[in-house]
């Protein structure tokens, strides 16, 4: 039984991206181009890499999960990492075409020795060359890192200019923003030494698209069919492959889930190897086929004026730290915590802040796009402002009628806050996938600032 | 519609053309405008073959622009595949066209990615013709990879691929981009050759010999292509490519650093590869590097390349004294390694060249160590209110059925239909509409889905009810022959349908009843706990309640079904006391005179008939499968038919709602085995991916396994998809914890069938050494010491066999318990130097210490 027409996403863009020459690995050092975000081409550091081949592996495998579809290939879309500098800390994104799988490699200060020079986030070009010099960096030697053009002027004028347009889709925007809010619930699960590690990876099937679950046994991790109190879904196992070019410098690999009890359906997860120099994570999506972009987790947020007004407050406090400090925050704009949290929350589907889980923290980053934009046209948000404009909603003793067209809706408040719906798409998700449009029109009529599921 | 547009639907070319002839320039775009009405009104219209050649005169013949051709013939309608090129030419001739190149890049950006091959000809002619160079963009560069093994329609270009090649203009701009597209591989591998899969790499190889191409950019392109990677088949020609360049010694030295990360972080057939190209070089390789690789590649899973690590370690230790300890010391990394063997053969090269083993002590213990099973899970409450009912309906209708769903929803309709029924109405019916639940049955009665159906429109519009009530009527009068009790008594003729679906369709027929009456209190038989188990004190509760009040025969027979088979004597008293009949009934099977143990037994069914001589998928079948089979004890008749489980030839068992057997017997799992064992026995011989995720479930049922439980354990190790091995094990474990895994049983069945050629043996290696991880080491040691004796007496001991004897000797030793494995001393004097031999030797040395 489908559900009727599919949705169409009306906020498609094009992203033009114009580096000054191809990154390139020479043998002064690496030059990584940027273009976009603070300037037209930041530069954020210069300086060396003291793990030259754990990066260039890390590097390799965030670039590898930005052009991968791990889900139906349909368009070619693959749009670049991005880079951030912030104090203390080099941070590499992407987010793959399928929009269910989320890589970012962390360098901490143990990684790198240098100083970075600017602040905020840029894309960063990764082309196959360079990809190929990468995969041959070897020894312990530090190698030069420079991110960003050195001198404007000299690089222009050979006429190495690179450019490239790809189409930007909003549900890839609303995905990789979408990412942060969930990996804002995850717990750490599991610590495994990276011998069991590297054995665990490796027996996981490679095309395999089931939803497994992982829990700690003995010093490794076991796969198990069932999810139990404290393991951790393994959704498409064969998305984790580009961890494994990283696998034999990492000393650990740490798991990071939602709390789960038996009987819970798929959900989100994140796989993160360290090396002491370095992390890099991947955050998967509850199942292969389903992209970040319709989980919906942020939708509640979003729903209400006040988080707004309070995201951009609080906005305008953030300075690149490595981690955001929420108590000191809430002092200095005067807000409880709990508001806060849904401000960053809200921040977080702008793409303004990140999530970092291994820090347990939000760390602030600007998306080089506007990726507020995309999650704001959310078609559940329209569709439920548009309800809310034609007051369709009606309160029936505890419980509101919808009515949308000719069709009649339930809308239920359950005892701990959330909606349930009796309309076809509720029934199939069944609030795995946030609210429907329906329930969100009701959350707007009653209490704006609630926030979460 | 005039003589062009005729021609152009007939698909005549030549017609066409002959129409365009006489036309000037302002005629010609006018009826260019046409066209593109035309073809944008027959939306339906599938524009191939002569047809697509017809258009494409037509767009060259009349459109002003290439941009407008392309728009016109790259719309996804139009096939160029078929289509051909000569008369297009012609007409771009005859009217001075100066695009016709623009248009064939254009086309060649709009050519199908996911099948590049469609109209690729046809725009590399328009290039060819117009003498321009070939566009370079991915898809293109596809098609030109699939063009060397396909040539659609035209037999006279079917010239040999070499000579193709040799005459290729593409050939030059085309082939570096060969190596830089991601998923050109494929292409070059995905058929057409025949047999000859390396016709392409062979054909690239003579070239370069010839001089034709450069040697050292296609041995710089193929291994920076293996260095960037991709899916592991679309490496394969490039690996081919390498090794029938066969490059020199001096050639691999200039790239041995490549070579070294390929040999130690390469996908498995790449890393071997580069291991061969390394070791023909005889110690030109800079020993720190290669030690630096060797650490990687001795941890890799891909046990020939750890051999073959190992053997050129060694020796290259014998020729460098100097550096031996060193060299040793990273052999030494490989004693850690998962295969046994591999461990020895490190342990002996390392001692040999002065790095001894520490042996490693092992402590003994004499048991598994398994997690306490957690009871499982109760039942959610039941639903409280009509607007919670119908969001679960929804849910219901939406997906599979989970059988609790559908034994709440059955129990909130009964409760809140009879009590609550306006609102039940006004909220039910929209959203039986919305899913188009209809009142349609022609598929007869005894069908669980269609009086699912017929229920919920029951109680959404009481009309329906009236058309149904007869049905339902007929239907319990039919099934009053076939009540389970008394369990003695005349014999009826077998019922010809599931047990299943006549205990689900008489509840149904029942539950439809009483809709029509007042404040139902609910169910007898709804679930206490999530196996779908009722609490025995929770169904006497539910009876004491009910006052004299009717009880529904079919709700009562399913709620006796749903106790657990213990003699509880005391309840059975209180329940006696109750003076009502449906008290005495739950009192007696309290007593004991429960539902009565089946006979088990196991036989082996071959395939069903072939039927008529195109009967493909016979051939597909497994040939022999081993099933359970449950007669009722003596003296007992089954009328319903839930003791008598009849296994069917492979090939004509028809499953499905397998999920609602086990909430209709939880507490007799080998009985519920014995029904679903087909299913399970899928997922191991019919590649069925979930056949047996149901094994949790079943192992968190109660009641006796017996041999359908461990048949299903043995399939479900031998899966052929990692979910349904990782359920097996699960309920393995989940078994084991309890203690009511029969181990030898379930390695006696898993040996047999293995031995039969029925499993695929290797598959359950590694859910068994997951159990052995987990804690369950002397159950595997029991269950392997039971599989063993079949195997090792097999005529060829299936592959696997000696991955099983390897985690014998290790449980054998871990836990200290000596199990005689009759057949191992046979094995271990046959001697000689096969892993059968050797893995046998190791076994019984642990059971001789």
């Amino acid at each position: 039984m489908s559900v009727g027409r599919p949705t169409v996403c009306a906020v498609n863009a094009v992203q033009t991206y114009r580096y000054l020459q191809p990154s390139a690995l020479r043998p002064a050092g690496l030059d990584l181009q940027t273009c976009g975000g603070p300037a037209a081409n930041p530069r954020f550091f210069s300086g060396f890499l003291t793990t030259p081949a754990a990066a260039a592996a890390g590097l390799l495998a965030v670039a590898e999960v930005a052009r991968t579809r791990y889900h139906q290939p349909v368009s070619p879309a693959s749009l670049d990492p991005v880079v951030t500098g912030s104090r203390d800390r080099l941070r590499f994104e992407s987010f793959s075409g399928c929009c269910g799988v989320y890589a970012r490699m962390d360098v901490v200060p143990a990684g790198f020795d240098g100083e970075i020079v600017g602040h905020g986030t840029t894309n960063v070009d990764v082309n196959p060359p360079l990809r190929e010099a990468l995969a041959r960096v070897g020894g312990i030697e530090p190698l030069h890192v420079a991110v960003g053009p050195e001198d404007l002027t000299v690089s222009t004028m050979d006429g190495a200019v690179v450019e490239r347009k790809v189409p930007l889709p909003g549900r890839w925007l609303r995905g990789f923003a979408e990412v942060h809010v969930l990996a804002a619930a995850f717990e750490p699960r599991a610590e495994i030494p990276a011998a069991e590690a590297a054995a665990f990876l490796r027996r996981l099937p490679r095309g395999d698209r089931s939803v497994l679950w992982a829990v700690p046994a003995g010093r490794g991790l076991r796969l198990t069919s069932r999810p139990v109190p404290g393991a951790v879904c393994l959704a498409g196992a064969g998305r984790l492959a580009a961890l494994r070019g990283l696998l034999r410098h990492a000393r650990t690999l740490r798991v990071y889930g939602p709390p789960v009890r038996a009987g819970s359906p798929a959900v989100a997860s994140t796989w993160e190897l360290d090396t002491g120099a370095l992390r890099l994570s991947l955050t998967l999506s509850p199942e292969p086929y389903r992209g970040f972009s319709g989980e919906g987790a942020a939708l509640l947020a979003l729903a209400g004026d006040e988080v707004v007004d309070d995201a951009e407050l609080v906005g305008g406090l953030l300075s690149w730290d490595p981690t955001i400090d929420v108590a000191a925050l809430a002092d200095a704009v005067g807000l409880p915590d709990d508001r806060v949290r849904a401000a960053l929350a809200q921040l977080g589907t702008a793409g303004r802040v990140g999530f970092d889980v291994a820090d347990g923290g939000y760390f602030h980053r600007v998306m080089p796009y506007d990726a507020g934009r995309a999650e704001r046209d959310n078609p559940r948000l329209v569709g439920a402002r548009v309800l809310v404009e034609r007051g369709a909603i009606e309160w029936t003793d505890a419980h509101a009628t919808v009515r949308s067209g000719e069709e009649v809706y339930r809308v239920r408040r359950r005892p701990d806050g959330a909606y349930t719906c009796s309309c076809r798409w509720w029934g199939r998700h069944q609030g795995q996938r946030g609210p429907c449009k329906h329930a969100l029109a009701v959350s707007m009529m009653t209490t704006p600032a609630e926030v979460g599921v | 519609m005039n003589d062009f547009f005729k021609s152009l639907v007939r698909g005549r070319a030549s017609a066409v053309q002959a129409a365009l002839a006489g036309l000037d320039e302002p005629a010609r775009r006018a009826l260019g405008d046409e066209l593109v009405a035309h073809v944008q009104r027959r939306r339906d219209n599938w524009w191939a073959g002569r047809e697509a050649t017809a258009l494409a005169v037509a767009a060259v013949g009349t459109l002003s622009t290439a941009t407008k051709a392309a728009a016109l013939l790259g719309r996804r309608s139009v096939s160029l595949q078929d289509a051909d090129p000569e008369p297009v030419i012609e007409t771009a001739r005859q009217r001075g066209v100066v695009w016709l190149a623009d248009l064939a890049y254009r086309l060649a950006e709009r050519l199908p990615r996911n099948d590049p091959g469609d109209g690729w000809h046809f725009v590399a002619d328009l290039l060819v013709a117009e003498k321009v160079a070939p566009p370079t963009g991915d898809t293109f560069v596809a098609g030109w990879a699939q063009a060397m093994w396909w040539h659609p329609g035209n037999r006279e270009r079917h010239l040999p691929l070499l000579d193709w090649l040799r005459a290729d203009p593409f050939l030059d701009v085309l082939l570096p981009r060969l190596f830089e597209v991601d998923g050109v591989g494929l292409e070059l591998t995905s058929g057409g050759f025949g047999d000859d899969r390396q016709a392409a790499p062979r054909a690239l190889a003579t070239l370069a010999a010839e001089g034709r191409l450069d040697r050292s950019a296609l041995l710089d392109g193929a291994l920076g292509r293996l260095l960037r990677g991709d899916r592991p088949a679309a490496l394969r020609p490039f690996v081919d490519l390498h090794d029938l360049l066969a490059p020199t010694p001096g050639e691999v030295t200039a790239r041995a650093a490549t070579h070294l990360r390929l040999l130690a972080d390469g996908p498995g057939p790449v890393a071997a590869m580069s291991q061969r190209a390394l070791r023909g070089l005889a110690g030109d390789v800079e020993l720190e590097s290669l030690l630096d690789a060797s650490r990687a590649v001795l941890t890799r899973p891909e046990k020939a390349l750890v051999r073959g690590q190992l053997s050129w370690l060694d020796r290259l230790a014998r020729q460098r004294p100097d550096r031996a300890a060193e060299i040793a010391a990273v052999v030494a990394v490989a004693a850690e390694h998962p295969a046994a063997d591999l461990r020895d053969r490190a342990v002996v090269i390392a001692a040999r060249h002065g790095h001894p083993a520490v042996a490693a002590v092992t402590v003994a213990v004499a048991g598994d160590e398994l997690p306490v099973g957690v009871p499982a899970a109760a039942a959610p409450p039941p639903i409280a209110e009509v607007d919670e009912l119908v969001e679960e309906v929804s849910a219901l209708l939406g997906g599979r059925w989970p059988a609790l769903a559908v034994e709440r929803v059955l129990d909130g309709l009964v409760r809140l239909g009879t009590t609550d029924r306006e609102r039940l109405e006004t909220a039910l019916l929209p959203v039986l509409q919305r899913h188009q639940v209809s009142a349609d049955h022609r598929w007869g009665a005894f069908n669980v889905s269609v009086q699912l159906r017929a229920v919920l429109l029951a109680a959404a519009a009481p009309a329906e009810a009236a058309n149904r009530r007869d049905q339902w009527a007929d239907l319990l009068n039919e099934c009053d022959r076939r009540t389970l009790r008394p369990f003695r008594g005349p014999a009826v003729e077998p019922a010809g349908r599931s047990a299943l679906t006549q205990l689900y369709c008489a509840r149904l027929a029942e539950i439809g009843q009483r809709l029509d009456g007042r404040h139902d209190p609910g169910l007898l038989a709804a679930p206490t706990s999530a196996t779908g188990a009722l609490d025995p004190a929770a169904l006497y509760d539910r009876l004491a309640s009910l006052g004299d009040r009717p009880v529904w025969r079919w709700d009562l027979t399913q709620a006796l079904l749903r106790l657990p088979s213990v003699v509880d004597e005391a309840l059975a008293a209180r329940a006696a006391a109750l003076g009502t009949p449906a008290g005495d009934e739950l009192a007696s099977w309290l007593r004991g005179d429960a539902l009565p143990a089946p006979a088990h037994q196991v036989v082996t069914v071959g395939r069903r008939d072939r039927s008529g001589s195109y009967d493909w998928g016979y051939d597909r079948l497994p040939v022999r499968r081993t099933l359970a089979a449950t007669t009722p004890p003596e003296g007992v008749v089954d009328r319903l038919g839930l003791l008598t489980v009849t296994p069917q030839p492979v090939g004509r068992h028809y499953g499905g709602r397998g999920n609602l057997w086990l909430t209709v017997l939880p507490g007799h799992r080998g009985l519920v085995a014995a029904h679903l064992l087909p299913e399970i026995a899928a997922a191991a011989q019919e590649d069925v991916q979930g056949g047996a995720t149901i094994l949790p479930a079943l192992a968190e049922c109660t009641g006796a396994g017996g041999p359908a439980l461990d048949l299903a354990l043995a399939y479900g190790l031998c899966a052929r998809h990692e979910v349904d091995r990782v359920a097996a094990l699960d309920a393995m474990l989940m078994l084991a914890g309890a203690g009511d895994l029969d181990a030898p049983a379930v390695g006696g069945h898993l040996g047999a069938l293995a031995a039969d050629g029925q499993l695929t043996l290797t598959r359950a290696v590694t859910p068994l050494r997951d159990a052995v991880a987990a804690g369950a080491r002397l159950s595997i040691w029991r269950l392997l010491a039971a599989a063993l004796p079949p195997l090792l007496a097999a005529p060829t001991p299936p592959r696997g066999t000696p991955d099983l004897l390897t985690l014998a000797a290790e449980t054998a030793t871990a836990t200290g318990v000596r199990i005689d494995v009759p057949g191992l001393a046979d094995v271990v004097a046959r001697g000689g130097g096969s892993r059968l031999v050797t893995e046998a030797r190791r076994l019984a040395r642990a059971l001789a210490t």
